[in-house]
């Protein structure tokens, strides 16, 4: 349902009054999606994961340069063709509360976003009782205002409203960011759900635990790149995994071996060639600094990495 | 395999000036408006007494060549007797909003910081002032400080503190629970400290801003007062008073000497809203990277 | 011996009680879990014991004194959001000696790099940020810390880098740490000792 190729997104930053410079927090982005699956973009907390969601919902600032392949459904997905599908079929759980207007009761957003989904008054009305029921919030919590709601109602009021309408493609942004593990098993499950009722969910997030309880597809993100892509059962044991930053990732887990082996510092999304690993791989070579490794398909996914 | 399905037009990041973005246009804006004033007070430095002559064979002309603004019933040139009318007005606006600001910053810094009943007393100030009507409060000082440019200024500045006060005090109200402010006293830093490195560098970008807002606002009071003849003697002929002379002749079709003052004054004003708009979008953290 | 004795606190007197009579006790170089479910008061307790909110009944006291009601404070809380935490408008270098001046050994175990001095928190990362509040923190008279979900946000391989350095440099010097976590299985990694805060 939505293919991403290659995708690069840059800005440009002014440092003094008139010096500019160029931030590139996305260098190279592939991504898969289908219908029914939950794929995960899990990598460090920062930029870099939450512009892809701003990517395709066209969100982005003025001063941001995208380049690569974006296709919804076969289609290009161009910032005209966002703007219709936005709300309707694409729709977006952000990360925090204050995407909610502290200025209207809940139930009136979650009823305007049906609205705008393209259901009349009445419809969205009866859509908006059932998400809610849905997800477990009182009739009162309709009258409230966000600053009355607690975390974990205001995350399930971000979700009705994302799934109030008939969006195939659900984009969710640090679903889990600061819950504990009840809540966030919870936030997960109904994401799974939505999947398993035929939406695709695309779900962005720092907890790879977290990420593969429920997707079907993990993608690892670092420094810009997706250096790998993998089933969720691959996850189970570290050798199911080629590249060696997520290897390093899931040892690092508590539950697994709680270890850092890093040989060095990796350095920054600033250079511009080679591996984005180069620096901090136990098995690195010449070759890792100068030239940036080629995708090659493993499985049903994806790596890059030279030693794959 | 790079194709550009969605891309837009950035200048080149090597060049590092150009007017593409909104930046630099804003950067030029700003550039352009301080050129003025500066040339402005320049302009009526050098052209000093000698434009001011009388002339009787000149008298009462139209826009000319010769007298792009017209003379007025003396002969004078009234492209001089304007330059020198801003320069006045404008003088006594900035000094007005300079005291103004003083005063704000003072008021407001105190009732941010010593405590609730300071706090009390300065927003009961605030609401007295504001709710007072402008011209009454300004007439009130400026008559009994005795008029002239210091009653003038003082008339303006105790009427227009209270907006920047609010500011100010709004915006130490919320840095000092910032959790950095609090962790910085946790850390052994005293609260003068905090408030010279912590407090007021975050305060300056609205404070600047909100001051330079503040001229327009007490140029155009300023050249109200003067209007009224609430002060200024007839040889400062601020715009106000420049004004207040035309308002005798136009009846008799003498249209430049009121036109033609009161568009500068206007122009000038709208150059200092731009100059404060274009500061507000540089300092903001949101737009001044666009 | 950093002691929290019969602590309850409300935010006012109509509120309801967040906890009551709360008893917790932390020795040097001791580290405990505090674990509990959200929005029950754990983030209220770990500002109460840093000094950020004054409990409504009971004492908080470190080797027998009282917590000073203002200034230094020999107890030092890491906030949740590090981006919050630090002026924005300051240098990493000016941040990182706003309480003392790290020596060498301290900014090498916790991995702040030289280049990160002239750069500002805009152009830090997450975890680089609470490192560097870290080190901020670790000043020569500071006995314990409060350490209030410092890597719920960061990704695995930071946060068992940040734990590794904290635990290390917590056994050298005799620093006692209270980890507040959601995240059972950091706990049982960390931790001693686990307390649930239950109300």
């Amino acid at each position: 349902m939505l293919e991403i190729n290659d995708l690069s997104i840059s800005f440009s930053r002014y440092g003094g009054w008139i010096s500019r410079s160029q931030l590139r927090p996305i260098r190279c982005l592939d991504l898969k999606l289908e219908k029914g699956q939950i794929v995960s973009v899990v990598g460090e907390s920062g930029a870099g994961k939450s512009l892809l969601a701003h990517a395709v919902l066209g969100l982005l600032p003025g001063n941001a340069t995208v380049s690569g392949q974006m296709r919804y459904q076969g289609a290009d997905l161009s910032p005209t063709r966002i703007r219709q599908l936005r709300g309707r079929e694409i729709a977006f759980i952000p990360q925090s509360v204050g995407f909610l207007s502290p200025l209207w009761r809940v139930g009136g957003q979650v009823a305007r976003a049906a609205r705008l989904g393209g259901k009349d008054t009445a419809r969205a009305a009866d859509s908006r009782d059932r998400a809610f029921a849905r997800y477990h919030l009182a009739a009162d919590v309709k009258s409230m205002f966000p600053y009355q709601i607690s975390g974990g109602m205001a995350r399930r009021v971000m979700t009705a409203a994302a799934t109030v309408t008939d969006a195939k493609l659900i984009v969710a942004d640090e679903p889990t960011s600061g819950m504990d593990e009840d809540n966030s098993r919870n936030a997960l499950a109904y994401l799974r759900e939505l999947a398993d009722r035929g939406r695709a969910v695309l779900l962005i997030t720092h907890d790879i635990e977290a990420a593969l309880t429920v997707s079907d597809q993990v993608t690892v993100f670092l420094n810009g790149v997706s250096v790998e892509t993998a089933d969720s059962k691959d996850f189970e044991a570290v050798d199911g995994l080629r590249h060696p930053y997520t290897q390093q990732l899931l040892n690092a887990l508590p539950q697994r071996l709680f270890t850092e082996v890093v040989n060095g510092h990796r350095r920054g999304a600033g250079n511009g060639t080679g591996c984005v690993h180069f620096g901090a791989c136990p098995l690195e070579k010449d070759v890792c600094g100068h030239a940036a490794p080629p995708r090659k398909r493993i499985g049903n996914g994806w790596v890059r990495c030279h030693h794959a | 395999m790079n194709t550009q399905t969605i891309a837009r037009q950035l200048p080149m990041p090597g060049i590092r000036f150009s007017l593409g973005t909104r930046r630099s246009r804003t950067l030029c804006l700003v550039i352009f408006c301080l050129t003025i004033f500066v040339g402005l007070f320049l302009w009526a430095w050098l052209v000093g007494e000698n434009g001011l002559a009388v002339n009787f064979t000149q008298r009462n002309q139209p826009p000319s060549w010769d007298h792009p603004f017209g003379t007025d019933w003396l002969g004078r040139d009234m492209l001089v007797r304007t330059i020198k009318g801003l320069r006045i007005s404008l003088g006594i606006g900035m000094a007005a909003a300079l005291s103004s600001t003083v005063f704000a910053l003072a008021l407001g810094l105190a009732a941010a910081t010593l405590g609730r009943h300071v706090d009390l007393v300065v927003t009961g100030m605030i609401d007295v002032v504001i709710s007072t009507p402008h011209l009454v409060m300004l007439i009130l000082i400026s008559f009994s400080m005795g008029g002239g440019v210091v009653g003038i200024i003082m008339a303006v500045a105790l009427s227009h503190w209270t907006r920047l006060a609010r500011i100010v005090r709004a915006e130490i109200m919320q840095l000092k629970t910032a959790d950095y402010v609090r962790l910085s006293r946790r850390l052994g830093r005293k609260p003068l400290w905090i408030a010279r490195h912590h407090l007021l560098p975050n305060l300056l970008p609205q404070f600047l801003v909100g001051l330079i807002l503040l001229f327009p606002h007490a140029i155009m009071h300023a050249a109200g007062l003067t209007f009224l003849g609430f002060g200024l003697p007839p040889h400062m002929p601020a715009i106000g008073v420049l004004l207040s002379e035309a308002m005798r002749h136009i009846s008799t079709g003498y249209w430049w000497l009121a036109v033609a003052p009161g568009v500068a004054l206007l122009f000038f004003v709208k150059l200092f809203d731009l100059l404060g708009g274009a500061l507000r979008m540089l300092t903001a953290p949101k737009t001044s990277q666009e | 011996m950093l002691e929290i004795t019969h602590v309850s606190f409300r935010y006012a007197p109509e509120s309801p009680w967040l906890f009551k009579d709360l008893d917790l006790s932390v020795a040097p170089g001791e580290i405990v879990g505090l674990q509990g479910p959200s929005g029950q008061g754990k983030t209220t307790l770990a500002r109460l014991i840093g000094g950020y909110l004054t409990p409504s009944t009971g004492s908080i006291t470190v080797g027998g004194m009282s917590l000073p009601a203002e200034g230094f404070s020999r107890v030092q809380l890491l906030f949740q959001h590090p981006e919050l935490a630090v002026d924005p408008r300051w240098k990493i270098r000016r941040i990182l000696t706003e309480g003392h001046d790290p020596s060498r050994v301290q900014m090498d175990a916790f991995d702040i790099q030289d280049d990160w001095l002239d750069r500002y928190p805009c152009e830090m990362s997450g975890g680089q940020l609470a490192r560097i509040c870290l080190v901020r923190a670790l000043g020569p008279d500071v006995e314990y810390i409060i350490a209030d979900e410092i890597t719920s946000m960061l990704d695995a391989l930071t946060q068992a880098r940040i734990w590794r350095s904290l635990i290390d440099y917590s056994e050298q010097n005799r620093i006692g740490i209270l980890v507040i976590s959601h995240d059972s299985a950091l706990l049982k990694r960390l931790c001693q000792r686990r307390i649930q805060l239950n109300t």
